[in-house]
């Protein structure tokens, strides 16, 4: 008797199981977990949710926004890579997250991630206080040469995106500066609105509801519309060689995730990229709105890490 | 007049009872949640963040600034009851606020934090409201030096904290401040002392430490002690202050208002500061300094007037200018994000039923902060009649799950563990712990201010700068002038006890 | 000075301050001054700390103004004040430790706050919790059953609704997170 009712159970597990698996080949079959590296509230935070309100009209698929915040994006990478890749969990990553990755000592292997997507670029912009008497590209340069290397540029840590920005304009620009260092974008603007540095160096997005900021300068091919449409580019100041440098927001999720989650996800971020009301969103921050697949993706985070890697060991932060 | 206009739009926004539902549900979700250890403000006004998503943008940002401002008095009610500080600043609550609850007093102790929190915010709103444009472009001229003797000023109201021990409090903050260094170094990204462990990179977090120093460590220390029969806690009296006590801090409680709105203005001071200086002033204004650590009513009110009005001068850098100048500051700008609007000074001219509604809120928040604290507070006492077999496990699972709610990890868990170990240790050799907290809030803007004055202006600044000069050498003296004070005191009694012995 | 920042020279300068803990704590219980071994050893934990810190700040790029600068600021101060606090020891002029409680007891408890935090690990934290109040207040000679199942399970469902429901934290579910 007591064989019986064990084998009817094992008989019903059985049952049970094919029939999940019958229903898994349809994806997504239950909620999704969108990974996000700072707590609710962060830039990608919001990033992330403008993604799942405008997602949800092409799918009906459920999205959970879940923030696993810790080392700059080092925690909520780990643990997408720690998962199993069943395709119901993927993450929001940026430029920045590469930096770490290298500055951390690079125990994250990139290759294990599928870059499914890039899909927004903030180009880096130079940012003046309009109420002080430096504040166009032109009167920058003069006032660097002027102070002779004792001009502040004010960002966040060095050996980050904007640091690196920084010393690529310094270097195009024939120009020498002094990088000094706060804890997060918010701060640094803080600073350049109290007067105590002359540049910051960010994305158009910062300058967005403070009328007292103004981009002098941005490293980009062609000018941004809106707010921005009269904001020189560097190649229009004669400056060479920055009319690329950007701030990337994307998605990534663990390679081997099953090829219908991958088709899902690909055909998914198409639709969001093209929706105008996601245009919209991104270009009022100061972005553009593209959409790179995982080769170009994969590409760029390579030559990413190439970058980071060589400025991190000028600096010294890594060996 | 323009003011007059301006408010009745903000009054607009509240009419019907939707919005007066999302005001009361503000402010009780704000005080629970700041009762609860692990929930600090921040973390208080993240949670809900994604819900308010759905809301309109007015009612949900009215909801989250409620919260915050409700969550720091909430904090006070765990440090008061339990000795758990449910958020950072009420660890300064806790110095006096637990003592009067082991002497039965438990309902004074209450009172008086409700008490002195409402006065408090609605000081610090009332400033927000009147002066935030002006005050926010006065607190952005002050110098990076001026910010490191600011803190420096914080660390120096160490000496009078403790008085027996002026040497183990010394080593406690220098060991919170030794342990700040930990993690990826905010200037030049270069990580210290991880020992490759990456869960190290963001360095220890402030709730959990602050959970396991003050709660775990007096759970370990009460097992100690254990005699074995599980009875309730302490006699409770549930008696608020008297009018007549009232009287006697109501001056306290201004002082520490202005001094918490002051402070909270700076970006990146906040709260925790606000209240440890206040309270440093209160001792050395009070008539009866001796009190203080052994229940003062003083105390409790300079803490908690302090780190309320704290959230209406964070509020001015946020709202007249979109720069965050606190954590929770910082995930109230990500909800205005949310909602596609940016904080700064055109939202007074294109929202201002935005702005003038969060006005009218805070206003009518604190009101009913005072009614519901009342009343609560007959109820929250009950938590101290709670047999002592029931309430220390109880504790220590709220330990747990208050660290891990801070960021979701198990690494916050064993630190809030080890932290109580320390703090257990630390109180069985008579080191007192509230230092270690102070070091930790200060370590990085003690570091941070001081490394960049350097290389902006070279070591020079701290001389050539006559305010961050002026400041310091006040921070010198009110730190040198309780350790002589203390000497000579010591000296007298030695001469005593050798005259005593001559005869 | 940089060998000591790293691997082996960091291993031996780890054991060699351990030595020194262990030195002054042995010295201590076998002098006149056993009652004052505790007072003694605490600072001398926080200097060994500082000064393992110190070793491997050598490390660190060194620019003006550094990362280096202010850890040394710190782990000098420390090293100073542990000096004169141990003076004051070695001369009797501080209290006392005080007399030993039931440090087995505080070691129990210790003990469980560990199992409590790997069992939260392989079992979820929902389960976990329910063992861990029970015992503890077992352990607090709660001898009521009724009052330790309403409390352990009350407060799991609490923070069921609160934490997991509400306020979304993901809890850690443990092994059960396959079937769930």
């Amino acid at each position: 008797m007591k064989r019986n009712s064990i084998t009817l159970l094992i008989a019903a597990f059985m049952l049970i199981a094919t029939f999940t698996a019958a229903v898994a080949t349809e994806f997504p079959s239950k909620p999704i977990k969108l990974i996000v590296y700072t707590k609710p509230g962060g830039a990608i935070d919001v990033f992330a949710r403008k993604f799942t309100a405008i997602a949800a009209r092409y799918t009906d698929a459920t999205f959970v926004v879940v923030n696993k915040s810790g080392a700059g994006g080092i925690v909520a990478i780990k643990y997408i890579l720690s998962q199993k890749p069943d395709g119901y969990k993927f993450a929001a990553v940026t430029r920045s997250n590469i930096g770490k990755i290298v500055s951390t000592g690079g125990n994250i292997d990139t290759n294990a991630i599928n870059w499914m997507g890039l899909m927004v670029v903030d180009p880096e912009a130079i940012i003046t206080n309009r109420n002080q008497s430096v504040n166009t590209w032109e009167q920058i340069v003069a006032d660097a040469k002027a102070k002779g290397g004792k001009q502040l540029w004010v960002g966040p840590a060095a050996g980050g995106n904007d640091h690196i920005m920084a010393m690529k304009t310094w270097k195009a620009a024939g120009i020498q500066a002094r990088w000094i260092p706060y804890s997060g974008g918010g701060k640094s603007m803080a600073a350049l609105l109290g007067g105590h540095g002359v540049v910051y160096v960010g994305n158009p997005q910062d300058v967005i509801g403070r009328p007292d900021l103004k981009v002098a300068a941005i490293a980009s091919e062609k000018r941004l519309g809106g707010q921005f449409a009269d904001v020189p580019t560097f190649s229009e100041l004669g400056v060479k060689g920055l009319d690329n440098e950007i701030m990337w927001r994307g998605f990534m999720a663990k390679k081997g995730i099953p090829a219908e989650a991958e088709a899902f996800y690909i055909d998914l971020l198409k639709k969001v990229n093209s929706d105008p009301d996601w245009k919209a969103y991104v270009e009022k921050g100061g972005a553009n709105p593209v959409m790179k697949d995982a080769e170009e993706f994969s590409a760029i985070i390579e030559a990413d890490k190439t970058e980071f890697g060589k400025v991190l060991k000028e600096l010294g932060v890594i060996k | 007049m323009e003011l007059f206009d301006s408010f009745s739009i903000g009054l607009s926004v509240l009419m019907g009872w939707k919005p007066v539902l999302i005001i009361i549900v503000g402010v009780v979700v704000g005080i629970l949640a700041g009762a609860m250890p692990g929930l600090s403000p921040s973390t208080a006004v993240a949670l809900p963040v994604p819900f308010s998503y759905t809301m309109e943008p007015a009612l949900a940002l009215i909801l989250l600034t409620l919260i915050y401002i409700a969550s720091n008095y909430g904090g006070s009610i765990t440090a008061v009851l339990i000795n758990t500080p449910g958020t950072p600043s009420a660890a300064v609550t806790a110095l006096d606020g637990y003592p009067l609850t082991r002497q039965g007093k438990a309902g004074k102790g209450l009172g008086t934090a409700l008490f002195a929190s409402t006065i408090g915010g609605a000081v610090g709103v009332a400033i927000l409201i009147l002066f935030a444009v002006p005050l926010a472009r006065i607190a952005l001229k002050f110098s990076q030096a001026d910010y490191f003797a600011l803190a420096l000023f914080g660390l120096a109201t160490v000496a009078s904290m403790s008085r027996e021990n002026v040497l183990k409090s010394l080593l406690a903050i220098l060991f919170g401040l030794l342990l700040t260094n930990i993690g990826i170094d905010p200037i030049s990204g270069v990580s210290r002392f991880t020992f490759g462990s990456d869960q190290l990179y963001d360095g220890f977090t402030l709730i959990p430490a602050l959970i396991g120093l003050f709660a775990v460590s007096v759970v370990f220390s009460k097992m100690e002690s254990w005699t074995g029969d599980a009875r309730s806690m302490e006699k409770v009296d549930n008696k608020l202050p008297s009018i007549h006590e009232f009287m006697k801090i109501r001056m306290t409680i201004l002082r520490s208002s202005v001094i918490g709105t002051v402070i909270g203005i700076f970006p990146g001071a906040g709260a925790t500061i606000a209240a440890f200086i206040s309270y440093d002033m209160a001792r050395k204004a009070s008539k009866t300094p001796e009190e203080f650590g052994k229940g003062s009513l003083e105390g409790v009110a300079a803490a908690e007037g302090a780190n309320s009005s704290s959230v209406g001068g964070a509020l001015v850098p946020l709202l007249a200018l979109g720069i965050p100048g606190s954590a929770t500051d910082a995930v109230l700008l990500g909800a205005f994000m949310l909602h596609d609007l940016v904080p700064g000074p055109l939202l007074f001219t294109e929202h201002p039923d935005i702005v003038y509604g969060i006005f009218c809120a805070l206003i009518l928040a604190n009101i009913i902060m005072l009614t519901i604290g009342v009343y609560g507070n007959k109820l929250f006492i009950k938590v101290v009649s709670v047999p002592e077999a029931v309430m220390y496990p109880l504790i220590l699972a709220i330990a747990v799950i208050g660290s891990f709610a801070v960021s979701g990890s198990m690494f916050d868990v064993a630190a809030c563990m080890g932290f109580g170990i320390i703090g257990w240790l630390f109180r069985r050799y008579g080191f007192p712990v509230a230092p270690i907290v102070l070091g930790i809030v200060l370590g990085k803007m003690v570091e941070e201010n001081f490394r960049r004055a350097v290389m902006m202006d070279g070591y020079a600044t701290f001389f050539t700068d006559k305010l961050a000069f002026i400041v310091l050498l006040i921070s010198f003296l009110s730190f040198i002038w309780p350790l002589f004070k203390n000497w000579k005191h010591h000296k007298a009694k030695q001469l005593n006890i050798e005259t005593e012995k001559s005869k | 000075m940089q060998y000591f920042s790293q691997g082996i020279g960091l291993a031996i300068w780890t054991l060699l301050l351990l030595a020194g803990f262990i030195g002054t704590g042995l010295a201590f219980r076998f002098s006149s001054k056993r009652e004052w071994t505790g007072q003694a050893l605490v600072p001398v934990v926080i200097m060994a700390l500082a000064l393992l810190f110190l070793a491997v700040t050598f490390d660190f790029p060194g620019e003006q103004a550094g990362p280096a600068l202010i850890p040394r600021l710190w782990i000098f101060s420390i090293v100073s004040m542990c000096l004169v606090v141990h003076f004051f020891t070695v001369r009797g002029r501080t209290d006392k430790d005080p007399k030993a409680g039931r440090i087995g007891f505080v070691l129990l408890g210790i003990v469980c706050m560990v199992a409590y935090y790997f069992a939260i690990q392989i079992l979820g934290y929902f389960l976990s919790s329910v063992i861990f109040l029970a015992i503890m207040m077992y352990m607090f000679s709660c001898r009521k059953p009724l009052l330790i199942v309403f409390v352990s399970t009350g407060w799991v469902a609490f923070s069921y609704l609160v934490f997991y429901k509400l306020l979304y934290i993901q809890l850690q579910l443990g092994f059960f997170e396959n079937y769930l």
